[in-house]
């Protein structure tokens, strides 16, 4: 079984290889114009044009300045060791040949039910915040977001 | 320009709901088996229990479509890919189907120049009728989404909800120029609703982005 922690060594960058070209020129965009890769991974999840009203019909449009704190929850529990993943997260990291890129899909898209947003649309997310884990290490990360949640 | 077969690629969006379909905008195929674009926005980057869905009774856009007939067939979709910078994304669905649409650009269109439109407005009210209209272009601009500017037309059309998503053809060459976004607002955020009605987009400055962007997640 592959060890979870070495995939968060190194250079951060490294994630965004994770990306197709279009994802991954907005990304690098947005780092550019952040202070933090959370400030851009924020910028993906609540863009929309500027001065325009969306004529969808959607009754129920879902407040996108929530998916930030939700996708955190949902990717705390992953990374960090929360029995809620135990079977996704053992299955993944006993796959052979494992890679940054199969990490990021399969983290997306076991978290996307539950942050209520498809697979693909959480993917230069999960980069971003995999980015951060990585410039910091996954058990500070963890431990910080602890913390967090025990102080609030 | 006959458009009487477009009911063979232009459908409508919608959700399940343990009461029926929700339709949420326009879709149409791309040419690419079971390959269908939409608006992100009308997903609400959400694909659990998306569909495409059609009216089975309609052949050709010419046919009188019955708006007592609530009858609606669906395919599953998925998204597949989305970008919510340009609004726009790929639906994936099981059918083999595609249509022959060549995307291009609006850097092709010049003011003034004619383009159809294709859709479903109304569809917030649960109507499904599929829609042609004219327009022309009044204006070419850049629009901003989290810092990044991209090419948009403005169509001097009013449009309505359920229209986003849907097609706009160049009537020059045929090609498709453009989606449609929505409507101009100073305020896209917390405008007032009267009957379900924004007053500030009861005007004919309705937004479209260009197709280009379509490429990249092709």
């Amino acid at each position: 079984m592959a060890d979870f922690n070495k995939f968060f060594e190194g250079d951060e960058n490294k994630w965004l290889l994770s990306l197709k070209d279009y994802q991954r020129n907005i990304v690098n965009e947005f780092i550019n114009k952040s202070d933090t890769y959370n400030a851009a991974a924020e910028k993906w999840l609540t863009s929309s044009p500027d001065q325009t009203v969306p004529f969808g019909s959607s009754p129920d449009r879902i407040n996108k300045e929530q998916y930030l704190q939700k996708f955190m929850l949902e990717l705390e529990k992953f990374v960090c060791g929360d029995g809620k993943y135990e079977e996704e997260r053992n299955k993944l990291l006993s796959k052979s040949n494992l890679t940054e890129a199969t990490i990021v899909s399969s983290v997306s898209s076991a978290i996307a039910p539950f942050v209520g947003a498809a697979a693909p649309f959480l993917i230069p997310v999960v980069v971003l915040a995999f980015m951060t884990i990585t410039k910091i290490s996954k058990n500070a990360w963890c431990e910080a977001r602890k913390e967090n949640r025990s102080e609030s | 320009m006959a458009f009487e077969q477009i009911n063979k690629v232009v459908f409508a969006v919608g959700r399940t709901t343990p009461s029926g379909v929700n339709l949420l905008g326009t879709a149409f195929l791309l040419n690419k088996e079971g390959i269908f674009a939409t608006c992100a926005h009308v997903t609400d980057s959400n694909d659990q229990n998306l569909v495409i869905a059609l009216k089975p009774h309609l052949n050709n856009l010419n046919d009188y479509q019955d708006t007592t007939d609530k009858q609606v067939q669906f395919v599953n979709a998925s998204i597949k890919e989305i970008d919510p910078v340009h609004d726009l994304c790929t639906l994936e669905t099981e059918t083999d189907e595609k249509s022959n649409f060549i995307i291009d650009s609006t850097d092709s269109l010049n003011i003034s120049d004619n383009v159809g439109i294709f859709g479903y407005p109304h569809a917030n009210h649960g109507r499904m009728i599929l829609t042609h209209q004219r327009t022309e272009i009044g204006a070419k601009i850049l629009i901003e989404s989290s810092g990044i500017k991209s090419k948009h037309i403005v169509l001097n059309i009013q449009s309505r909800p359920g229209q986003s998503g849907g097609p706009v053809i160049n009537l020059k060459n045929g090609k498709l120029a453009a989606v449609i976004v929505g409507s101009y607002a100073p305020q896209a955020q917390g405008g007032i609703s009267l009957g379900g009605i924004d007053p500030q987009t009861l005007h004919q400055t309705t937004h479209a982005i260009s197709a280009q962007y379509l490429n990249d997640l092709m």
